[in-house]
């Protein structure tokens, strides 16, 4: 992108009217405290079904699902103004699991049957998709899996374990890595029913949902294999990149809530007989807040609008938009707790679900490190 | 500023000359004892007949020493109730009897910053820009557009500052392609790199929301940020060239390094001159964030 000029940065009216609809649907139906209930009330789903559907006879799931498979053929752009607002309530809801994973995995190398099957269903909110890559203890290398696929008579026999599976509890499938040779790894389709597959349900600190996936020799068809054989890192960074920009169109608007609820409450508590806004340390960290906001916004919708009009230049703005999405969060929630003082850090109130999110999106694709060693690379140094 | 607020007669007789090139202007705004409160400013003019008397000082006031006329905030009411009141725009030709210049030296050994002293300086009423007391107003418009213009004015090419500062690694540490060796080093020009492209699409979705008549708040954080990365710029360039930046001048040094390193120093004032980092935060805490007045 550098040196030539800007892609259009703005929302049309659709996305406006869009994004004020998801807005204010968002907050009325999906408050951030959601999430305490869901956890204090041990709910087997942990998110609601109802509201997924809702949103899916909105149209919002299918947005940008193409049309031969029932959704409406929009852009990820499009995705993206919805995430953002899923984001500023910090929705449990399989957005990343099943919009972001499994969709763009899908996408991006499913065969025209696996796309037949399941991204009608996922449009209509029926159908939730996973991809579990996770295995632990190799600090966000995905390139190196221990899972592996044997050949056998009939296809292939998995075996391996991968750890905090979003939404893996409940996913009508999984598609998950495992190594095919010594120098790559394939992306396979399973279906969790399948004998040899174990679901642990996990608990994390953000509220989303997540599973233990235990592989043991589960055998699956050639007809299983999403993408290419032996062609997994390449497919996974692909998808990772997508995932990326729509996770940090979530955390722009985890960031735009968790600040406009501390500007709004710093007006309001007064403390040495004036509003605490009042005083210029708080204003000028304020300001700094919104200033790193500004620019996440920026490199977000840049980010998106690549994906639909400029390929070239997504794996250089993914990675600037995740990393500077994932300081941005991490900064507001901080700074959110610090200025709400002592209610800030108590379960009672909701800000602190937003430094829980920020931490679990900041480790989620890559951190901004890593993101930011690839974008030298990128840059040729 | 002539063009909005200069009358008839002011317009014809100083825009042709500013137009051909002809009559360099300075601006004299700061004083001593008025920077980031400029309402604060003292230079005195007295009404004597058609004349006003001039006397005081103003500083940092750019190019005097090469300027032909200077614009001058000046009081012209002592006694108004409030200090942003009774203040006057009026123009001086600096080779008027009683006005002395003097340079200053910057850290970075330039100086094209002046102090100006005026010592009863006799100008013409018809020089008021304006009308008398109403100065503030102008002077605030002008400040405003010089704000927004530098954010965009530093801002250069996109990917420019990091090319220089990968370009100055290369140099110094004489590799001459492939990854800088040292990864921290290399993890503080990306997130520079990254920096400067969130600053251009920003300043680019201003532009484009500007366009299309929905302009965002986001204009009034162009010159922090856009002074900070241009600091960080220099920062980084000036450590990946070790001990090779550290010359003022003669034998062992380069003329891109000498020149490099008083840049850097000059970079220090862009967060200071035109409303300081601090005052525009201010700005941006009360008319975008509308949170309350407090201690100044
Ligand atoms: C290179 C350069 C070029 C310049 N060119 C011109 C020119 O052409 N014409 C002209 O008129 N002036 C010019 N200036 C003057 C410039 O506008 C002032 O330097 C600036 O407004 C700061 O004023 P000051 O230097 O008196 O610092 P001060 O106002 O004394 O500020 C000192 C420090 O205190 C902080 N501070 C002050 N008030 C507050 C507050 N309310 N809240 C928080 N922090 C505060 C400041 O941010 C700064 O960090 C120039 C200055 C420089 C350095």
């Amino acid at each position: 992108m550098s040196g030539h000029r800007a892609p259009s940065l703005l929302l049309n009216d659709e996305q406006k009217m869009l994004s004020k609809t998801a807005h204010e649907f968002i907050r009325e139906r999906a408050p951030a405290g959601r999430i305490r209930t869901f956890r204090d009330s041990e709910d087997q789903v942990g998110f609601s079904r109802e509201l997924w559907n809702e949103m899916a006879e909105l149209g919002w799931l299918g947005l940008q699902i193409p049309e031969e498979y029932d959704g409406l053929g929009l852009g990820f752009f499009d995705l993206c103004v919805v995430l953002e607002q899923s984001g500023r309530e910090l929705m449990p809801e399989p957005f990343v699991s099943t919009l972001l994973l499994g969709t763009q995995a899908l996408l991006l190398g499913g065969t025209e049957a696996q796309k037949k099957t399941l991204l009608p269903g996922i449009a209509a909110g029926e159908t939730l998709v996973t991809v579990g890559y996770e295995e632990g203890g190799r600090h966000g290398d995905h390139s190196k899996v221990e899972t592996v696929a044997r050949e056998s008579a009939g296809g292939f026999e998995l075996s391996g374990e991968k750890i905090q599976v979003l939404d893996g509890h409940l996913a009508d499938r999984i598609i998950v890595s495992a190594a095919t040779s010594d120098a790559d790894f394939t992306l396979f389709m399973v279906d969790p029913v399948q004998s040899g597959v174990t679901i642990t349900r996990q608990n994390r600190i953000d509220g989303l949902n997540s599973a233990i996936v235990r592989l043991d020799r589960v055998s699956i068809g050639r007809d299983s294999i999403v993408g290419d054989l032996d062609g997994g890192a390449k497919l996974l960074r692909a998808v990772f990149d997508r995932a990326s920009v729509g996770l940090a169109a979530q955390m722009l608007g985890g960031s735009e809530q968790a600040f406009a609820d501390t500007i709004e409450y710093i007006k309001e508590r007064e403390q040495f007989g004036v509003p605490i806004g009042s005083f210029q340390a708080l204003q000028h960290r304020s300001v700094s807040v919104f200033t790193e906001i500004a620019l996440t916004r920026s490199v977000v919708l840049a980010a998106a609008r690549a994906i639909d009009e400029a390929p070239d230049d997504v794996p250089k703005l993914a990675s600037l938009a995740k990393a500077t999405a994932s300081e941005t969060f991490l900064h507001a929630a901080k700074e959110a707790i610090q200025m709400h003082g002592g209610i800030g850090v108590t379960d009672e109130h909701d800000i602190g679900f937003y430094i829980k999110r920020a931490q679990a999106a900041y480790m989620t694709f890559g951190t901004p490190s890593q993101h930011r060693q690839r974008w030298a690379e990128l840059h040729g140094y | 500023m002539l063009l909005k607020y200069g009358n008839h007669a002011q317009r014809a007789q100083h825009l042709p000359g500013i137009a051909r090139g002809e009559v360099r202007w300075c601006q004299g705004y700061s004083e001593p004892n008025a920077g980031s409160d400029l309402a604060n400013l003292q230079l005195k003019a007295e009404r004597d007949g058609d004349e006003f008397v001039l006397n005081g000082q103003k500083i940092w006031t750019s190019h005097a020493h090469l300027s032909d006329w200077i614009y001058c905030l000046a009081r012209t009411d002592p006694n108004a109730p409030k200090k942003q009141m009774g203040i006057s725009v009026i123009l001086a030709d600096l080779d008027t009897p009683g006005i002395t210049v003097r340079r200053i030296d910057l850290i970075s050994g330039y100086s094209p910053f002046c102090e100006t002293f005026f010592d009863n300086v006799r100008v013409p009423v018809a020089n008021l820009v304006g009308k008398e007391n109403e100065g503030w107003t102008i002077a605030k418009a002008i400040l405003g557009h010089e704000r927004s213009s530098i954010g965009r004015s530093i801002a250069r090419q996109p990917g420019s500052a990091q090319r220089e500062v990968v370009a100055r690694a290369r140099k110094h540490l004489g590799v001459v392609e492939g990854a800088i060796p040292d990864p921290l080093l290399r993890d503080e020009v990306a997130a520079l790199g990254m920096r400067e492209e969130a600053f251009h699409l920003t300043l680019a979705r201003i532009q484009q929301g500007a366009e299309s008549g929905t302009p965002g708040p986001e204009g009034s954080i162009t010159k922090i940020v856009g002074t900070e990365l241009k600091q960080k710029r220099f920062e980084l360039g000036m450590k990946v060239a070790g001990v090779q930046g550290l010359g003022w001048e003669g034998p062992g040094f380069d003329d891109d390094d000498l020149e490099y390193t008083r840049d850097w120093l000059r970079s220090r004032a862009s967060t200071i001159e035109g409303g300081s980092s601090e005052i525009q935060k201010n700005i941006v805490s009360k008319r975008v964030l509308g949170l309350p007045e407090g201690g100044k």
